[in-house]
């Protein structure tokens, strides 16, 4: 691969970190060590802590390069087995496994085999605090050919491209390039919105962890196109390893000139820095942000004034998200119809997606834009845990959507969805079974929201209140006849009054549980049920004495010590104990607790 | 802020100068729109409560 050598990749990803990969890699140096490996001139071995590769459900993840062999779920004591197989036999117990056959290729793991990357090309193959690896696979070559066009030749190779905002609005970012490239106003700024506060999304993240110099080039490539000639990186607070490999970055690419004063000695000038989130939510809007970032309060404006005409201390500005940065390098590389050659007509080129919640391959994916939502569920991430029955996907988060199986074979890209009442969001997917009420999903999305809204103005901060006290309300059997159609007023009313895009789509997440689940809300209104048995207080839980075959699990569970425990019999449930919180049927693998209506 | 323009709040016609805020006409004319932000003390912060949107 790079330099004729042997690697061994250890994804370093913030959830293989947590898995224990950093003491993998350690095992692994040592092992290598011990056996003199890495002095020998014919077998020379790399240990490598690279970005997130993308199945973090099954890490810490190690790959052997050249030859490509992918383990799984590795342990430190796997370390004198894996540096063994090397030159021999792989390490069977460590390759992925379905339906009795074995992969070693990374590609023929069907999690990657329908991924195309290109903002994650590099993301879990290099070091991310290694320029020259980045440089190796092509890394600052779009740039080279930039510094050889003018702005209206970059400019047309991205419109060319049919880049669109991939932080979830979709704007089309060489219109956005031109906008601001046509103002004779200076100094002009370049801004990197990596302020992503989603709960359960982590592309940007995982993007700026795993290969900051491409955030780092596009944003090179923006400021040439624009005539700016300092940007901000705005990283949220909480991902540290992001803002420190992207730190990192910076400090090389000025000390090999291609940050400063002169840009690969062009003559250009950029100034890069990073600035952190304060750790708000609204912040990722884009007046938010630069407000954050001239030291206000991070709170939107109304947009009378688009930000590429009057943004960042009132000058010209563009903001890209990072992804959409992170696509620009091979735009310029490959160039622009290459790249509009993936994805659909209206929407070019790849998603990535976080795809989280109760699926079996959680993880990291970037498909081309028109891959189904099924696709990426079943095929891609092995279906839903225990085969339990699909009941919604949520996308976008947290002022996302909740789509329904209906909707599974809709191509998912910027505008399908939009037709029937959905989105395709910013790319944070929970996948829901059966256990989940939707009435509860949409009171959670609503109570974060209402802890987020800045309160400037009336019908965010006031309607988001007035919907949680309804959901809340109908959560705990006090819901009325005519809450449903309050919901829908109050969530139309802050779509088109709201200031920014926070409260213009915080209502979503109830209007289309309300538009795709009524059935859930009647129930809880009507007949005081939640059909999920989920609401503790309109659900009280049983043990099916057939089903169940007295192990323990739910007992050992219960963390109100509400079941009996009598060895090899059934267990039994103390309803004057138990709280209802559902640990029991999480633990039960005999489907043997079950839910009914608890009387009022 | 010359020119001068009749418009119609309510069946009210209301005369006014281009460039007045909405708010401030039909103030003068006695019909009263609830909001927050209408006030000289803010340079820029007008029209950000959202509480004076009407239906038209």
């Amino acid at each position: 691969m790079i330099n004729g050598t042997d690697r061994i990749l250890v994804c370093c990803g913030t959830g293989c970190i947590a898995n224990g990969a950093l003491k993998v890699a350690e095992a692994i140096e040592a092992k290598i060590k011990t056996r003199g490996l890495a002095d020998d001139v014919a077998v020379d071995v790399n240990v490598v802590r690279t970005g997130c590769s993308g199945e973090c459900e099954q890490g810490p993840i190690v790959r052997l390069m050249p030859r490509d062999v992918m383990y799984y779920k590795v342990k430190p004591a796997d370390a004198p087995a894996i540096v063994d197989s090397l030159s021999g036999e792989a390490v069977k117990k460590l390759l992925f496994k379905k339906d009795g056959q074995t992969y070693e290729r990374m590609e023929d793991n069907p999690f990657y085999a329908l991924q195309h990357k290109v903002v994650l090309k590099d993301v879990g193959i290099i070091d991310p605090l290694n320029l020259d690896e980045y440089i190796a696979r092509g890394g600052y070559e779009g740039l080279k050919r930039a510094l050889t066009m003018t702005p209206d030749e970059i400019i047309t190779e991205v419109e060319k491209s049919g880049l669109r905002g991939k932080g979830g609005a979709g704007f089309p970012t060489g219109r956005k390039w031109r906008t601001a490239a046509g103002y004779d106003v200076f100094p002009k700024y370049i801004v990197c919105n990596g302020d992503e506060g989603d709960p359960g999304a982590f592309m940007d993240g995982s993007t700026m962890e795993g290969s900051p110099h491409a955030v780092i080039e596009g944003m090179i490539i923006g400021a040439l196109a624009i005539g700016a000639e300092e940007g901000v990186l705005y990283t949220r607070d909480e991902y540290a390893l992001a803002r420190d490999h992207i730190q990192h970055a910076i400090d090389d690419a000025y000390a090999a000139g291609i940050l400063g004063e002169s840009i690969l000695g062009s003559g250009h000038k950029l100034d890069l820095s990073i600035v952190r989130g304060g750790g708000a939510f609204v912040c990722g809007e884009s007046t938010a942000l630069m407000a954050s970032i001239e030291g206000r309060v991070g709170e939107p404006r109304a947009k009378y004034i688009r930000s590429v005409q009057r943004g960042l201390f009132d000058h010209p500005t563009v903001l890209n998200n990072v992804e959409s940065l992170a696509s620009i390098p091979t735009i310029l590389r490959e160039g622009g119809e290459a790249y509009a050659k993936i994805g659909t007509e209206k929407s070019k080129g790849t998603k990535v997606f976080a795809m989280v919640g109760k699926v079996k391959h959680t993880g990291l994916v970037e498909v081309p834009m028109g891959t189904t939502l099924r696709t990426l569920i079943y095929d891609i991430g092995g279906g839903i845990i225990d085969d339990r029955p699909f009941k919604a996907i949520q996308t976008g988060c947290p002022s996302g959507v909740c789509i329904p199986e209906s909707l599974l074979d809709l191509p998912v890209d910027f505008d399908t969805l939009v037709k029937y009442g959905a989105m395709m969001g910013s790319g944070g997917m929970i996948v829901m079974d059966d256990r989940s009420c939707m009435v509860e999903v949409a009171r959670y999305y609503v109570d974060f929201l209402c802890e987020e809204s800045c309160g400037k103005c009336t019908p965010c901060r006031e309607g988001l209140r007035q919907m949680r006290a309804i959901l809340t309300d109908i959560c705990e059997g006090r819901g009325k006849h005519g809450d449903i159609e309050l919901l829908e007023r109050i969530g139309h009313t802050m779509q088109d009054a709201s200031l920014c895009a926070l409260g213009r789509t915080a209502a979503n997440p109830v209007l289309t549980t309300i538009k795709f689940f009524r059935d859930e809300y009647e129930a809880h209104i009507e007949r005081r049920e939640c059909l999920a048995g989920v609401c503790a207080k309109l659900t009280q839980f049983a043990i099916d004495a057939d089903a169940c075959t007295g192990c323990g699990m739910s007992s050992r569970a219960c963390p109100a010590g509400a079941i009996s425990c009598g060895r090899r019999e059934a267990h039994v449930i103390d309803p004057a104990k138990c709280i209802a919180c559902g640990s029991c049927r999480e633990a039960c693998r005999f489907n043997a607790v079950l839910t009914e209506r608890r009387e009022a | 802020m010359s020119e001068k323009l009749t418009i119609t709040i309510d069946g009210l016609a209301c005369e006014c100068e281009k460039g007045e805020y909405l708010w401030d006409v039909a103030k003068r004319n006695g019909i009263t729109i609830p909001a927050l932000c209408r006030s000289d003390a803010f340079a820029d912060h007008r029209a950000c409560c959202r509480i004076c949107i009407v239906e038209v």
